[in-house]
């Protein structure tokens, strides 16, 4: 219990002293005595005249406790997560219920929050000792209304831009003159922004189904306003300090004005005036927007970086990083690989460690496409192994993906993949998958590699593993899936991925249903197995009539699922359950697309003929007949042959017309 | 040279193509017009400008030139061959071959607007591209003016790219998993299908660096960071504000256990943090000794010593000391209310008390 409840790792005396065990030896004590590592302690001599060291107090702050108890616990691959934990029956499994059930709660979440924004009267009682800020209604009015310098800042420190802007408009109509501390604050509200209100933040599922919900932007392109706000009110400013212009050039650089920002930035330099680091940053991102080939893209990021160098600004992580982002947009020019080793040993001698963003980068550089060939992952992957990796920038969030990819595209390596798998799963690193639509895209590609170039057992270990909790399939990854099964004879796992399909809410896709079947429909297997493809059968027998019965769409939906059916019923030996399907595919034509295969009528024949009922073997027959089905012929000729039935003369005479 | 060439260049090569579109064989047609615009012949510069293939019906497919005549084509081809054996690269200082004049004149007439300007721009870089090729001929150094013309002629050009293409990341992905089963999509047939791309054995952390950067010495470099970290950070800029805010966005986890959760709603205070302490969030209550609760007999001085409002005043006080709900401000504003009460009624209490009536009688003495 003590270990737990440390999150450290336990000094020797405070262990020995929770531990219920007998009292350590001497020798025992003084070597626990030598393992703490504080610097002040106090000594004290007990009676044997050995020294007890008590170690200083640790500081533990609020949340230590908890943090402990919580390191305890780790990802159950049987269970939800967390977020979803419900009664059984209510667990979503599918990917829409999954993603149906978290916005759904999120938007209870956020209909609370606008009742309290918006009817705050009846929330200003907080009996509450001491007070929960959370539960205060938010103050959003404001205290100066009047187009005053006060009303500005106010609207600077709340970060409303447009209604700064309007402010200042109307204070500029009543000629208000405003110091030049605030006009500065407000160029640069209004150039990082770009002179219009902020985005709404969005809550934390919504931002992770971002892309599904169709929020997020996809090509970077110039949205800068030219001659708007921030340009007027920098030509405002009488005197324009290094700070203003640089607001200026970043804030242009940002939003892809990359003329006029290169333009400020060699006034700047001519004028030899100091540029911070954050201007630098900027510039070298958007450096290749700038140029058209890529040599002179390649210059221009060059030459920032050896104005950084003579200006005396030391670069970090960020600069780097988009060096990086810059080449991984030239993946083709010739030089870029090399440059991209260059750069990477420069941020090595400058102590600055590459993050996953720079991996990503270096990814795109040397895989531009799907043939290209390269022992890059390879080394990553050997550098990675087993680290710990936090988020530093958001696009370390799509490492993992890349490296998927270009492993299961590119390389066709399935340890390597579960190398990568390993690294995911190491520490936190789980966190780093990034949003629902890269976490998808990640699993898509593993799981089919694996479906593709693995064992069964194996495929099934990992698809075990994976499957339903910790991510929901595609459509794509059963159907390798199904591929693999029929090529490696895995048709035991075949009831299981059944009823994964109803879990995954998959039942009417005809195509994979219809694959499933074939499948199980494919030979006759041994005596379980077998009952339980016939006991599938049987329920979808019934979820069809039940279901038709009431005008629901059901997966029982083809002529060749009802062949399936049929077969698998005749395997089994459950000739009641094939003539009931062959049944009631006759009285519901219509609800089905497509005939049975020949197969299975002529299986259903020999299933007649052994039973000895040749009523029903001519019916069939009569019914092959009517759709022009090939096998007729031969299915006549079974009956004509079979010594279990005795045919009556006008059966013999149909079956002569036939 | 200026803008009026730079138009006609955009327009020159945007019907180069869709080859062209692609960046490499661009930057290839950059390159190759260098190297021969030192050779310095008519029909070079023409075909170099108007995209490489000498046979590219280019002529036909533009409004620039689509007026242009028949007799202009073919004369404008005519000259272009027979220009063939004029590959003199040597045109003498400053002037001109007269046989690439009459072939300039006759590009110029071709082209129907622009003409005049198109004879004297081409005259002119031919004389700039024969004074370099002479130059560098003779192993002087060429006067900047000439090569930076021919580059800054080059970077000036605009290359028009088609419309932008399908969605990048979906586009990428998804074909990638298909390989060739899927059928290109229209834009995907324009592009070159992708090369194989053999990328030579990488060693990572082995090699040149950029070597822009060097490291000072520890103890300096420590110095001037400091130093600059005071200076330039006078408090945290919006920029790097509105980054932190960002990055929180992309680094939350939604819990994955109760314990996680709680450790959630502690943070945003919506829970009692561990160990409990009952005291929590009553920080201006615990700077406050207990004495300032019970012994509150200095908040009386300037009442009288003696008498019934004393008296009156000792038995509030007593209540008061024993009264756990109240916070100190708040016990002394009661007793200030009695304060201002007594005062208000200081003639009436005079009358009938006397000296023990009034307040203000122990500041006077």
């Amino acid at each position: 219990m003590a270990a737990s409840l440390s999150a450290r790792p336990p000094r020797g005396f405070v262990q020995f002293l929770f531990n219920r065990k007998a009292f350590c030896t001497s020798h025992d004590l003084q070597q626990l005595s030598s393992v703490s590592a504080s610097t002040e302690r106090s000594v004290s001599v007990n009676d044997k005249g050995q020294e007890i060291v008590i170690p200083r107090k640790k500081k533990r702050d609020s949340l230590s406790v908890l943090r402990a108890l919580a390191s305890t616990v780790k990802r159950d691959p049987d269970s939800p997560h967390y977020k979803y934990v419900d009664d059984p029956f209510l667990i979503p499994t599918s990917s829409l219920a999954k993603r149906s059930n978290a916005l759904s709660r999120e938007s209870g979440r956020k209909a609370a929050r606008y009742i309290l924004e918006n009817y705050s009267q009846w929330f200003n009682e907080n009996p509450a000792e001491p007070p929960v800020d959370d539960f205060m209604p938010p103050k959003l009015a404001y205290t100066h209304t009047e187009p005053t310098e006060a009303a500005l800042i106010e609207r600077i420190e709340k970060r409303r831009v447009n209604d700064a802007i309007e402010v200042y408009k109307k204070a500029k109509q009543g000629n208000v003159e405003f110091s030049d501390s605030t006009c500065r604050q407000f160029l640069e509200l209004l150039c990082v922004y770009n002179a219009q209100d902020p985005p709404v933040t969005m809550m934390p599922e919504e931002f992770y189904f971002r892309k599904d919900l169709g929020h997020e932007t996809k090509r970077p392109s110039k949205t800068w306003k030219d001659d708007g706000m921030a340009e007027r009110v920098f030509d405002e400013l009488q005197e324009k300090s290094i700070e203003d212009q640089q607001n200026l050039i970043r804030g242009m650089a940002r939003y892809l004005q990359t003329d006029k920002a290169f333009a400020m930035y060699d006034e700047m330099m001519e004028k030899k005036l100091p540029v911070h680091l954050l201007t630098f940053n900027e510039l070298i991102r958007v450096a290749t927007f700038h140029h058209d080939t890529y040599e002179t893209k390649w210059k221009q990021v060059e030459s920032l970086l050896m104005d950084m160098q003579l200006c005396g600004v030391e670069p970090d992580l960020t600069t780097f990083n988009n060096v990086l982002f810059s080449l991984s947009r030239v993946p083709y020019f010739r030089l870029a690989p090399s440059l991209l080793l260059q750069t990477l040993n420069e941020m090595k001698k400058l102590g600055i460690e590459p993050s996953l963003t720079s991996w990503k980068h270096s990814l795109v550089v040397y895989y531009p496409n799907d043939n290209a060939d390269s022992n890059l992952l390879y080394k990553i992957m050997d550098y990675l192994e087993g680290k710990e990796l936090t988020l530093q920038q958001p696009e370390d969030a799509e490492f993992f993906v890349t490296a998927m990819k270009r492993c299961c595209v590119n390389h066709h390596d399935v340890e390597l993949a579960f190398r990568i798998d390993r690294l995911l799963n190491t520490g936190k690193n789980a966190e780093l998958i990034g949003d629902s639509r890269l976490e998808n895209m990640y699993y898509s590609f593993f799981l089919r590699l694996v479906c593709m170039l693995e064992t069964m057992d194996r495929i099934m270990e990992v698809y075990q593993r994976v499957t339903p909790h910790l991510w929901t399939p595609n459509l794509s990854v059963l159907d390798e899936l199904l591929k693999a099964v029929e090529l490696q004879d895995g048709f035991q796992y075949l009831p299981l991925i059944w009823t994964d399909l109803l879990l995954f809410d998959f039942q009417r896709r005809a195509e994979l249903l219809e694959k499933l079947l074939s499948l199980m429909a494919k030979q006759k297997q041994e005596d379980t197995l077998q009952s339980q493809y016939s006991h599938i059968a049987g329920q979808l027998l019934e979820r069809f009539k039940d279901e038709h019965g009431d005008q629901r769409p059901t997966p029982l939906s083809t002529g060749p699922m009802v062949g399936h059916l049929i077969t698998i019923a005749e395997n089994s030996t459950d000739h009641d359950l094939a003539w009931d399907v062959f049944d009631t595919y006759c009285n519901n034509k219509n609800a089905f697309s497509g005939p049975p295969s020949d197969d299975a009528m002529k299986s259903l024949v020999a299933g007649c003929l052994e039973r000895g009922d040749s009523e029903k073997a001519m019916a069939v027959v009569s019914f092959m007949e009517s759709v022009e089905m090939a096998g007729t012929g031969e299915a006549v000729q079974m009956i004509l042959d079979s010594d279990q039935v005795l045919l009556s003369q006008s059966q013999r005479d149909m079956l002569a017309n036939i | 040279m200026g803008c009026g060439k730079k138009t006609q260049f955009a327009g020159v090569c945007s019907w180069s193509g869709e080859s062209t579109t692609v960046v490499t064989s661009v930057d290839n047609m950059i390159r190759q017009g260098i190297v021969r615009l030192q050779k310095a012949t008519l029909s070079d510069i023409t075909r170099a400008w108007l995209g490489i293939q000498p046979h590219c019906s280019v002529w036909h497919s533009t409004s620039l030139l689509s007026n242009a005549k028949k007799t202009g084509h073919e004369s404008g081809q005519g000259s272009s061959s027979s220009s063939d054996s004029d590959s003199d690269p040597e045109k003498g200082g400053g002037g001109v071959d007269q046989k690439l004049k009459e072939a300039a004149e006759r590009v110029a007439r071709s082209v129907p607007d622009h003409g005049s300007t198109v004879q004297s721009d081409l005259l002119k870089q031919l004389q700039s591209v024969a004074k370099l090729s002479k130059d560098q001929a003779n192993g002087t150094p060429s006067s900047g003016a000439a090569s930076s013309k021919v580059s800054n002629l080059l970077s000036g050009m605009q290359i028009q790219k088609p419309s932008p293409k399908t969605r990048a990341d979906d586009g990428d992905f998804m074909q990638g998993q298909r390989g060739t089963e899927r059928p290109p999509r229209g834009q995907f047939v324009a592009r070159r299908p992708p090369q194989q791309l053999h990328r030579e054995k990488v060693k990572l952390f082995e090699g040149a660096a950029l070597n822009i950067f060097t490291t000072t010495d520890t103890a300096q470099s420590s110095d001037v960071q400091a130093e600059t970290k005071t200076v330039e950070r006078r408090g945290v800029s919006l920029w790097e504000k509105v980054e932190q805010e960002q990055l929180d966005m992309f680094r939350h986890v939604p819990p994955t256990n109760a314990f996680e959760e709680m450790i959630q709603w502690t943070k945003e205070g919506k829970l009692w943090q561990f160990p409990i302490n009952n005291e929590q969030g009553l920080d201006k209550e615990s700077k406050c000794g207990f004495h300032q609760h019970v012994f509150l007999e200095d908040q009386i001085q300037d009442f009288p010593h003696r008498g019934p409002i004393r008296h009156f005043m000792e038995l509030v006080l007593v209540g008061l000391s024993k009264n756990p709900y109240l916070t100190v401000p708040q016990k002394h504003e009661h007793i200030d209310w009695f304060r201002q009460y007594f005062i208000e009624k200081q003639d009436i209490l005079e009358e009938a008390l006397g000296k023990d009536g009034l307040i203000r009688s122990a500041e006077a003495k």
